[in-house]
């Protein structure tokens, strides 16, 4: 047969393509660290790796994160509950299609004794499943239109799979329908099962069918006058075995009440062969696709929680970190929330860039992991990459648990080797990276700092009225600027004032810091809060390198 | 180092971004006169975004007027030197009512009554008189009136505003005030008015709030919220949230600076360039002016000039000690851009007195630029300074625009003035010959 | 109500004396007709004497100054911070008295290092290129704040009682004795009577009123010295000027500011002082021969103290030719006589605890008591009370805590929250009420640059949603919060100061209308 033979291609490009993907976690290397070692070799890492994983004593409590991060995708639940709903919806509705429909065949024999599609509970499933399908597909749909902070550039392939993921289910539902309405169907089943050996008996049925089970059989007049005894009795001797009462399937049930006036036309035409065609194609080309899109995530996602459960990457062994990112790449589902928090975020508004809003960083990294060829795009993405603050938001918000932060500093090495050097360095990671040096051997080191914040003109005046936080996007960005930024601008400029400078290094609000001058532009007693702001950080730079003793030389 | 900027040249500069800067741009816009406007925006933040007209005269015996004009006629009769006696009853009238009518057009509609004046309601729960106020505080009269039952919304984070403080001072004005501290949609920890104005354009923001006070509602006939419905759709936010719990809203002031006093910079900045206004916010005038022929040249920029404006007339409104119009040593107080003679007390012994409240008020505050009836700067012998250089604003003498709660009127009515008397000396002087 | 001992008034000596009454057993009860430190204690630089400053005018005082200097750096380190101090000279200082210095320190016991003028300009770079002289002394600074709250803690603990705004209205004598104060609650009106075996009356300025009460006259001449706050630090010691002592010429760093000071002035009442204007010129002027950056920098505060000078004549001449020496009068020998009457007056801050010693001394003496003095050997006790005026404190902790409820009401001083609810704890337990001004006493809340424009209405908000004030009981005091902020901010308005004060009269009075108060409205 064609179909099955379709069926079965699909089935391989599946596996091929799900094969290959992961072979890629095992190829690409972001971040530079896996020099020298052949795909090979890092699979047999894994390999070593794997049974020591699964032998820690910190697996098994792993197990309540497969419970909680996967199966109740907690994560998003703890984030927002109406996007939890609708995925939760799509993903279980999927699932149980492919499940108790798709593969029946193999499954429902496991499990149910007397499964039959037609049969209930079994066609009220399949309804209430594609429902909630449908359900999440639309208000997904719907949320992305209104409820975005940023609207975001959506990829072709990701639509195309929503919009096969809609046909595969409103064409099941329509195959429904008209196989309800059929005729021929009806037909080809009392030819079947019953022969026509008794015209009696059939035009019985034929009643019975008519008026209970929704067929679009015409009724004759004088066929009226008799009673429905004879028709239930013909059909519960031979239909009622694997024959439901369709209206429990609650979705084609009704659409196939509206389609009785065209009823003949659709039967004359098939249309139940051709939707059941659309319907099986459809679906053959989406497991097809799955591997290539963002559906990948199925598996991918899953994987990487439970690999994320042992910590941040660059606290695993150097070989295993290039595959960890490489998973991390593939287990991102593009759902934003990254964007959504992030700190920088507000710079696109102003360099409409979409590799500065993390969602977007991503396709690039990805970009950066399979071509390593400097073009325009590159750029681009050394722009965005370099604006990011490192200031860690994203990491702690993704709901499928990807380590970006990691991801951002390692594609941030790969860029500075393909020749897109930072336009500012704030790199802890690589500050800590230079040698430790003394102050002797930095002579006529330039001072970094202006020496504003020495200078107590530099704040006296200051009139106390918050308009530098006021109209600090780092703060717009945040719902609670203490939890995220410990200090606020106006606070770091009173620690200033109060000479108390120590206590400024360490808050996230000096390095979350865009340096867009909003809050020097609006002050209007003309203080410099973005220069003190920047000084702050080139010195607290400066301290990284130094070493203690030519700290306390130079502060004596 | 000498530096060369672009020149640009325009028959009137108005310097200063305050609401006599604003009012004397958009009113030279309206006759056609080619303005550029320089000026540090967020001048207006700082405005509480009430517009007074005259509040209390005389100051040292707190008298209220409720009707403003009588009290301005009285004023006029008492204090001839008095900007407000300068710009006569008339004038000041067709400034407030061009001045309202932009606003009401520029989708920030502002209530007054022609011949009485407004109370609203402060921070700290006392009532301010005042003549045209946003139409979210509009209902406060009616409710003063009436004293239906109301709630009081306040928000943990905003500090400086407590509802159970407003209800406490009013508690024998209006005592059937209840409050309630609601948590702010999608914000936390300490909170910045215009960050949550901001979020409740979002329809999520306001559906959030509307959803949360609705259950403390009970038998409240009005709802009283601190002013953060909006900036830019503050007409959208106030109408929705009013229909969405189906009682009248009203928004209380919050300390300074206030989104009440955004939401006019917003309007301004957003409106004034579409009217021809060549605006440069962001810039300051640098000193020193020079003259040319009839023109002044002047630098702005930032640290550095960054343009040449050359302009045949000049409309100063750059504000008092706060806006550097004004700037005082430990000796005396000069005018910052021309060094105008400043009318001023002797010494600073006289110019605070020991007092903060006191009756008469400080006499610093009636220090300022002395002026001709063309709202010209005039030297001690009361001689004109430049012939095209006019002011307007607080930075005039002889008022005391905090005390005698005249500050808006007297910024838009001698904007008014000024522009007016501008616009005389413009029509005489022979057109550039480069027009 | 009755006690051993009732003294009179809460500034260092009265709150000293407390605690070495308490340490020797002896009962008594401290009556202060404002808050602690209202007088001279609150009013003056914060200066730790090395005792140099004395040693032509009052060696005798000088020497004592040096002694309880030391005593003091051991007993009390919490409340002092040892900066150490420089005595300067500059260009055209009288030359005869820079080359007597050495010998007179030397002749009062009190060491002085010479440096040469680059020595002391390394290490006090603010100061003038034209110093000609300088030597480095034992000076530090000292908090009298926390002085007078740990010495009242401490009687506190032990018994002793503080009636907080209690203004002694007369006394009742018979035979010679005092047998009962009468007192009048300032805020409240009621009256109460006291019955005392000894009553001391350690008024300071006040001494002679409340002396006069019991029929007996003091003659007091009341000198007003003004001092300024810089906003910022300005040097790392205490920098005096080396001639003979006069206007402007002491520098006291106070954690995050400098204190400059001080001015003489006599004035006829020590009730309503301001620091003047031409006070606040002639200062600067002088400060800034010394150095230079005073000229120019930008201060927050200024504040004035009236010293009590106990004179036998009327002699006109310099108040600072006066001893600064105490005076410890037992009125048995006054007339008319009172058996259980005495008085202590005059001194200085760095001398509170030897006043405080010899005054006990004669309390039990008059008590028939013969217990020892402790307080030269015990050290004082550091509580939590006293700790929230040192700047710095708070934004420490505050960072440190990173309670994201916790919120900062004070801005500029960065004064949160959970200090306030400990304040208005601490006050509650003395038996106060939580006040603008009774918090703003203990804490830095008001201290800052923007002089409470800001914090003020804040804290008044928070204090309404902790339910401590009520109706509009809070505008008076949020009111009269900042009437006291103005009296020091009034002499220093100009440049950005005045661009300040303008923002805060625009929201208290623009919007607020706080001077409306009280009055007929419409």
């Amino acid at each position: 047969m064609l179909t099955s033979n379709v069926a079965t291609i699909a089935l391989g490009i599946c596996l091929a393509g799900t094969a290959w993907r992961i072979s890629r976690w095992f190829r690409s290397d972001i971040g530079s660290e896996s020099d020298g070692l052949s795909t090979g070799r890092r699979l047999a890492a894994y390999g070593r790796a794997l049974p020591r994983i699964l032998a820690h004593p910190r697996f098994w409590p792993r197990t309540r994160i497969f419970l909680w991060e996967i199966v109740l995708q907690g994560h998003l639940l703890q984030q927002n509950r109406l996007r939890w709903a609708m995925h939760m919806a799509m993903c279980y509705g999927v699932l149980l299609l492919v499940l108790l429909h798709a593969l029946d065949d193999w499954t429902a024999p496991v499990f149910f004794a007397d499964y039959y599609p037609t049969l209930n509970p079994f066609r009220w499933l399949r309804n209430f499943f594609a429902f909630l399908v449908l359900a999440g597909v639309l208000g997904t749909a719907i949320r992305h239109r209104t409820h975005t902070r940023f609207k975001r550039i959506r990829s072709n392939a990701d639509r195309l799979i929503l919009l096969l993921l809609a046909v595969i289910i409103v064409s099941g539902i329509l195959l429904e329908s008209s196989q309800i309405l059929s005729v021929s169907v009806f037909e080809e089943m009392v030819e079947d099962y019953m022969g026509d050996d008794d015209p009696d008996e059939v035009a019985a049925l034929r009643h019975y069918w008519a008026t209970e089970m929704g067929a679009a059989l015409p009724v004759r007049a004088d066929e009226r006058m008799d009673d429905g005894a004879a028709g239930q009795m013909a059909h519960e001797a031979y239909c009622a075995s694997c024959h439901s009462r369709p209206q429990t399937a609650f979705l084609s049930y009704p659409i196939s009440r509206l389609l009785k006036p065209v009823a003949g036309m659709m039967d004359a035409l098939r249309i139940d062969n051709w939707l059941w065609t659309l319907h099986y194609l459809a679906s053959c080309l989406a497991l097809a696709c799955l591997p290539f899109s963002k559906f990948f995530h199925l598996l991918a996602t899953p994987v990487n929680l439970l690999a994320r459960a042992a910590g941040p990457v660059s606290d695993g062994p150097r070989t295993l970190r290039a595959a960890r990112r490489a998973l991390g790449l593939d287990a991102c589902t593009h759902c934003g929330v990254c964007t959504e928090h992030c700190s920088v975020a507000p710079f696109f508004q102003v360099i409409p860039n979409p590799s500065i809003l993390p969602s977007e960083k991503l396709l690039g990294v990805k970009r950066l992991a399979a071509t390593r060829a400097p073009d325009v795009e590159m750029a681009l993405l050394a722009e965005g990459s370099f604006t990011c603050t490192l200031c860690g938001r994203c990491t702690r918000w993704c709901p499928s648990g990807i380590d970006l932060q990691d991801l951002w500093q390692a594609s941030r090495r790969d860029l500075i080797q393909q020749g897109f050097p930072p336009f500012y360095e704030q790199d802890a990671a690589t500050a800590s990276s230079v040698p430790r040096a003394s102050a002797s051997t930095l002579p006529g080191h330039p001072p970094l700092s202006l020496g504003l914040t020495d200078r107590p003109e530099t704040f006296w005046a200051c009139v106390q009225c918050t308009t530098c936080t006021s109209v600090c996007p780092v703060v717009a960005a945040s719902d609670d600027p203490r939890r995220d930024l410990d200090l606020t601008p106006q606070q770091i400029m009173n620690l200033m004032r109060l000479q108390l400078k120590e206590k400024a290094f360490g808050c996230r609000m000096l390095w979350d810091c865009v340096t867009c001058y909003q809050c020097q532009e609006h002050c209007p007693q003309n203080v410099k809060v973005a220069d003190v702001l920047y000084e702050l950080r080139n010195e607290a730079c400066r301290r990284a390198m130094l070493s203690p003793q030519a700290i306390a030389a130079e502060s004596s | 180092m000498k530096t060369v900027c672009p020149e640009i040249e325009c028959d009137l500069l108005v310097i200063g971004t305050g609401m006599a800067g604003m009012a004397a741009a958009l009113f030279a816009a309206q006759r056609g006169i080619d303005t550029v406007q320089v000026g540090m925006t967020g001048e207006l933040n700082f405005a509480s975004g009430l517009l007074d007209l005259l509040g209390m005269h005389p100051v040292a015996k707190a008298q209220i007027w409720s009707d403003p004009w009588e009290g301005i006629a009285q004023l006029i009769h008492d204090q001839p030197d008095h900007p407000y006696a300068r710009i006569g009853v008339d004038t000041i009238r067709a400034a407030m009512e061009t001045f309202i009518g932009f606003l009401n057009t520029a989708a920030l509609p502002y209530r007054c009554h022609a011949h009485q004046n407004a109370q609203v309601i402060t921070p700290v729960g006392t009532l301010k008189t005042t003549y045209a106020r946003p139409e979210s505080m509009a209902w406060i009269d009616r409710a003063l009136a009436n004293r239906p039952p109301c709630l009081l919304v306040d928000f943990p984070g905003l500090r400086g505003f407590s509802a159970h403080q407003i209800k406490a001072v009013l508690h024998e004005r209006w005592p059937d005030l209840r409050t309630a501290r609601l948590p702010f949609p999608g914000l936390t920890g300490e909170l910045q008015t215009e960050r949550m104005a901001r979020r409740l354009e979002t329809p999520v923001a306001r559906a959030q709030l509307a959803d949360a006070i609705r259950p403390q509602l009970g038998d409240a006939r009005g709802v009283g919220l601190p002013a953060v419905l909006g900036i830019a759709r503050t007409q959208l936010v106030f109408t929705e949230l009013q229909q969405a719990l189906d009682v009248p809203v009203f928004e209380i002031p919050t300390m300074l600076p206030a989104v009440t006093g955004l939401r006019l910079r917003e309007c301004f900045e957003r409106q004034l360039p579409q009217m021809g206004v060549r605006a440069r916010y962001q810039q300051k005038i640098l000193p020193t002016p020079s003259l040319a022929g009839d023109c002044f040249i002047l630098k702005a920029g930032g640290e550095l000039p960054e343009v040449q404006v050359r302009a045949r007339a000049i409309v100063l409104a750059s504000g008092r000690f706060f806006g550097q119009g004004l700037h005082a040593d430990r000796h005396a107080i000069r005018e910052t851009i021309f060094n105008l003679p400043v009318h001023q007390p002797a010494d600073r012994s006289q110019w605070h007195r020991k007092e903060l409240f006191h009756d008469e008020g400080h006499p610093i505050h009636q220090a300022g630029l002395c002026i001709d009836t063309q709202f010209r700067p005039v030297d001690a012998q009361g001689r004109c300074v430049y012939p095209n250089l006019f002011a307007a604003g607080s930075i005039l003498a002889h008022q005391d625009w905090i005390r005698q709660k005249c500050g808006s009127g007297l910024a838009i009515a001698s904007a008014y003035a000024a522009v007016q008397a501008c616009q005389a000396v413009l029509g005489q002087t022979p057109q550039a010959a480069t027009a | 109500m009755e006690t051993q001992v009732l003294i009179i008034g809460g500034g260092v000596t009265g709150t000293g004396l407390v605690r070495d009454l308490a340490l020797r057993g002896v009962d008594c009860i401290l009556v202060e007709k404002q808050d602690l430190n209202a007088g001279a204690s609150g009013g003056n630089h914060g200066l730790l004497h090395s005792g140099a400053r004395y040693i032509a005018s009052d060696p005798a005082a000088a020497a004592e100054c040096h002694r309880e200097n030391l005593l003091l750096k051991k007993l009390a380190p919490h409340c002092i911070e040892d900066t150490g101090g420089l005595f300067v000279a500059v260009a055209g200082d009288d030359e005869a008295y820079i080359a007597d210095f050495p010998q007179m320190c030397s002749a009062c016991g009190i060491p002085a290092r010479p440096l040469t003028p680059t020595e002391a300009r390394e290490r006090e770079p603010a100061l003038s290129d034209r110093i000609i002289a300088a030597y480095a002394v034992d000076d530090a600074a000292i908090d009298p704040f926390k002085l007078s709250l740990d010495n009242m803690a401490a009687g506190l603990q032990r018994g002793s009682q503080l009636l907080r705004f209690s203004q002694v209205t007369g006394f009742e004598t018979h035979a010679g004795r005092i047998r009962s104060v009468q007192l009048r609650n300032t805020l409240t009106g009621r009256e109460t009577h006291v019955r005392a075996d000894v009553v001391v009356n350690a008024s300071g300025a006040w001494a002679g009123q409340v002396a006069a009460l019991a029929g007996i006259d003091i003659r007091i001449r009341y000198s007003k010295g003004s001092l300024l706050v810089t906003h910022h630090r300005i040097g790392q010691r205490v920098i005096n000027r080396l001639r003979k002592a006069t206007d402007g010429d002491i520098l006291v760093p106070g954690g995050t500011v400098s204190i400059l000071g001080t001015t003489s002035e006599r004035c006829v009442s020590p009730d309503v002082i301001y620091p003047e204007i031409h006070e606040v010129d002639h200062i600067i002027d002088e400060g800034s021969a010394m150095l230079p950056v005073l000229a120019n920098t930008r201060y927050i505060r200024a504040y004035c103290g009236v010293r009590p000078l106990i004179s036998s004549d009327d002699e006109e001449g310099d108040d600072r030719s006066v001893s600064r020496g105490f005076a410890l009068i037992d009125h048995a020998e006054s007339t008319p006589g009172l058996d259980n009457f005495i008085t202590i007056s005059g001194g200085k801050l760095t001398t509170f605890r030897l006043m405080a010693e010899k005054t006990a001394d004669q309390v039990c003496r008059r008590l028939g008591l013969c217990q020892p003095c402790r307080t030269h050997m015990d050290p004082l006790p550091q509580t939590g009370d006293a700790r929230w005026t040192e700047p710095g404190l708070t934004p420490s902790l505050w960072i440190r805590q990173n309670d994201p409820r916790d919120m900062l009401l004070c801005e500029c001083e960065m004064v949160p929250q959970s200090v306030v609810d400990q304040l208005v704890a601490s006050i509650r337990k003395q038996g106060g009420d939580p006040s603008l001004n009774a918090i703003g006493l203990r804490s830095r809340i008001g201290k800052g640059p923007c002089q409470g424009t800001f914090c003020s209405q804040r804290l008044a908000a928070y204090l309404y949603d902790r339910g401590e004030l009520e109706q509009d009981q809070g505008l008076r005091e949020l009111r009269s919060f900042m009437e006291k902020r103005w009296r020091g901010q009034q002499p220093l308005l100009w440049d950005i100061s005045l661009a300040q004060a303008e923002l805060l009269e625009a929201m208290h009075s623009g919007v607020f209308g706080l001077e409306q108060l009280d009055k007929t409205q419409g």
